[in-house]
């Protein structure tokens, strides 16, 4: 069975064992450890001289594929806690008697460490 | 069988009474037993439809019983005929299961454009309909990103949906459909989402068969 990774407006656009008749995509046939190399690590090849090549910038992109990632995460969490931040605030509630800490505080604290998280990973890009 | 009587007359002699009796006494036996076997033949006729009338009942009753049967229970002749015609586009073939990647990791197509793929070195050569499930997923990649996604063929002028996402409420979506493919062998996906590489597909085909 023949394996083909995609390229479309000069970049990659998937892999497949079937030829694609899309207007504009090349049909490009690797061999079956590339495929799966590929399929595993998309960003280790990329599209160079009418040939899939071994991508000399995989380690940086690599990292920041997993850094847009972990934002990409952060951000979602602390829209969940801006959620939570509002019922804390309308009900204003103490979450440990002992320390007198709120539910708003716990959730500031959170919201404080991720967005030191995300400045730190922010400037790494 | 020869038939005769007891006593001839030649021309010039007297006929004596007695022996003209004896004469017509034989032809009345004949007679009589010819209408006898006559008789016989047709109880023995009578005897015969009856029993070709019992034989087409059991063929019928036979037959009948044959409807209720399940193929399986065919003999190897019967199967044979199956076979042929089933080579012959006659009826349905069997499922073949084969798992087949499409698309791998392919950004959508936007509203008014098609990826198209070819399933000609998965289907066997030949004009035949074939009847293909295809299992496909999207995930939704980028804010915002909208999709409503469907399977078409050069054989039928309908879409069959398999899936919509949108980013912030359906990250992802799946489905398995089966699509009637045509001699093109071309399977179509289109979608109405607005932008571009926003989601991105992950279609295989598992299996197929021919059908009439």
């Amino acid at each position: 069975m023949k394996k083909y990774i995609f390229v479309q407006d000069g970049k990659i656009n998937g892999y497949g064992e079937a030829i694609q008749l899309t207007e504009g995509v090349q049909n490009i046939e690797v061999s079956e450890d590339v495929y799966n190399e590929f399929i595993q690590e998309p960003l280790k090849y990329i599209y160079a001289d009418r040939k899939i090549v071994e991508n000399p910038n995989y380690e940086n992109e690599k990292q920041r594929e997993f850094i847009e990632k972990r934002l990409d995460e952060i951000t979602q969490e602390l829209e969940i806690l801006d959620a939570k931040r509002i019922r804390a605030v309308c009900e204003d509630e103490v979450k440990s008697e002992r320390s007198g800490e709120t539910w708003l505080d716990y959730y500031n604290a959170q919201i404080y460490d991720l967005r030191v998280e995300y400045k730190s990973l922010e400037a790494q890009l | 069988m020869t038939y005769g009587v007891p006593y001839s007359f030649v021309p010039g002699t007297k006929a004596r009474a007695d022996e003209v009796n004896a004469n017509f006494i034989e032809v009345l036996n004949k007679i009589e037993e010819t209408n006898t076997r006559i008789d016989e033949a047709n109880t023995q006729n009578n005897a015969n439809k009856e029993e070709i009338e019992q034989v087409e009942q059991n063929l019928k009753t036979e037959l009948a019983k044959k409807a209720g049967l399940d193929l399986a229970n065919l003999n190897t002749a019967g199967k044979a005929v199956l076979n042929n015609k089933a080579n012959a586009a006659d009826i349905d073939g069997k499922w073949i299961y084969k798992t087949f990647t499409l698309l791998g990791s392919v950004a959508g197509p936007v509203s008014g454009k098609y990826v198209t793929v070819s399933l000609a070195s998965y289907l066997p050569s030949g004009s035949s309909v074939y009847d293909v499930i295809l299992r496909a997923d999207i995930e939704a990649k980028a804010k915002g990103s909208y999709g409503l996604y469907a399977f078409g063929s050069d054989l039928m002028n309908n879409w069959f949906t398999f899936g919509r996402v949108e980013n912030g409420r359906a990250y992802y979506a799946g489905n398995t459909v089966r699509v009637p493919v045509n001699s093109t062998k071309k399977v179509y996906i289109k979608s109405n989402n607005s932008t571009v590489g926003s989601n991105m597909l992950y279609v295989a085909a598992i299996g197929y068969r021919k059908v009439r």
